[in-house]
């Protein structure tokens, strides 16, 4: 529980960074997500891997990501859609828990 | 007792799906993300802040060499417009001097050229000017100024300069009368500015402050010249002339620009 309100509160302050203090800074901002969304994804991807394969944080810290992203980010690709990214994330992290790591052992992954 | 995880999955997506599409479709969104952004806003508001000043501290540092550069242009290009304006303003008093010149018709009693006065040795009552050989000028010619009052004449002439001996030169004499009256005199340079009024006969009537021009008669200057007036008429009986002091009409020691009659 610990673990899943910092990665919440840590998806918060990235995407507040992201909106707020990288804009600033002329190779951090090539688009309004930015390369943040792929830093996040990259993160999904590494709670999905690395909690327990009953604990359900990644899923959870997915969805939230998603919907933070979706509220900061402003439309992506000319889609004006809340929810995008929610879902996006969501797909991913599904996918992860319930395939890929079904057929795929990381050494990280516990 | 539960549904299989598959189907459990697609439940949620559904759902999820299903929630978004509902939200999207109604101004609720609009409010849930008027929520977030009023409890971030004091957060985004601290890091605008601080990313605005740690951009603008990088830039400074980044930027500083091409600044530099930059200011070194802009001193450079301020340089050269003050030496511009200089110039302009130089050509403008040259150009009001060629108007005022113009104004009393001096070009059309003469051939003129103009020059510029760049050095003065008054001990020795003489200028130095800008035109020369070159420029057609030859020794002994007058010169006056733009309205119209003698200065002295040329006297030695290199290939680009000149020497003006003034009217106040001990060598210098000639030949002078009282304006709107028949009564020559012979002006002569006292030195150190000065000129006196000899020759005048002693029986006529001369009172301070009558004009004294030119005379043609001696050929030495065109007639009708400007060239001070009276002060201290000097009458002796023992002398058969009477002498004056003249005072320049003009300040010589201030003369910065000429005319040099060419021809009259």
């Amino acid at each position: 529980m610990r673990k899943l309100l910092i990665s919440l509160l840590l998806f918060y302050i990235l995407i507040l960074l992201q909106v707020s203090f990288l804009p600033h800074f002329f190779l951090f901002s090539w688009s309004s997500i930015s390369n943040l969304a792929f830093i996040i994804i990259f993160l999904i991807f590494y709670l999905c891997f690395s909690e327990r394969p009953e604990k359900n944080s990644g899923i959870i810290s997915a969805l939230f990501a998603g919907f933070f992203l979706d509220i900061f980010s402003g439309n992506f690709l000319g889609i004006d859609f809340l929810g995008f990214w929610t879902f996006i994330l969501a797909i991913i992290a599904i996918f992860i828990k319930f395939f890929l790591r079904r057929y795929v052992r990381f050494p990280l992954a516990q | 007792m539960g549904l299989p995880p598959k189907l459990k999955i697609g439940l949620i997506v559904v759902l999820l799906l299903a929630f978004f599409v509902i939200l999207n479709l109604t101004p609720a969104h609009k409010g849930v993300k008027n929520f977030f952004y009023s409890i971030s806003s004091p957060i985004q508001k601290t890091f605008w802040a601080a990313g605005d000043s740690f951009s603008d501290f990088l830039e400074s540092v980044f930027q500083g060499e091409k600044i530099k550069e930059e200011n070194e242009n802009l001193q450079l290009k301020i340089q050269q417009l003050v030496a511009e304006n200089t110039s302009l303003q130089e050509l403008k008093k040259e150009n009001e001097i060629l108007r005022q010149a113009l104004e009393i018709g001096l070009e059309k009693d003469f051939e003129l050229s103009f020059a510029k006065v760049i050095g003065k040795d008054l001990f020795q009552d003489s200028f130095t000017i800008n035109k020369g050989k070159e420029d057609g000028l030859s020794s002994g010619l007058p010169v006056i100024t733009q309205q119209k009052i003698l200065v002295g004449k040329i006297g030695e002439v290199y290939e680009n300069f000149s020497k003006v001996i003034l009217v106040s030169d001990k060598e210098s004499s000639f030949d002078v009368k009282i304006a709107d009256r028949e009564i020559s005199g012979v002006a002569k340079g006292k030195g150190g500015l000065g000129l006196i009024l000899d020759l005048l006969p002693w029986e006529t009537e001369i009172k301070e402050g009558e004009q004294v021009i030119t005379s043609s008669l001696g050929g030495v200057f065109p007639g009708g010249i400007l060239v001070g007036s009276i002060k201290n008429v000097k009458k002796s009986d023992v002398k058969p002339f009477q002498t004056a002091e003249i005072r320049l009409a003009t300040s010589l020691k201030e003369l910065s620009n000429l005319f040099i009659i060419t021809k009259f």
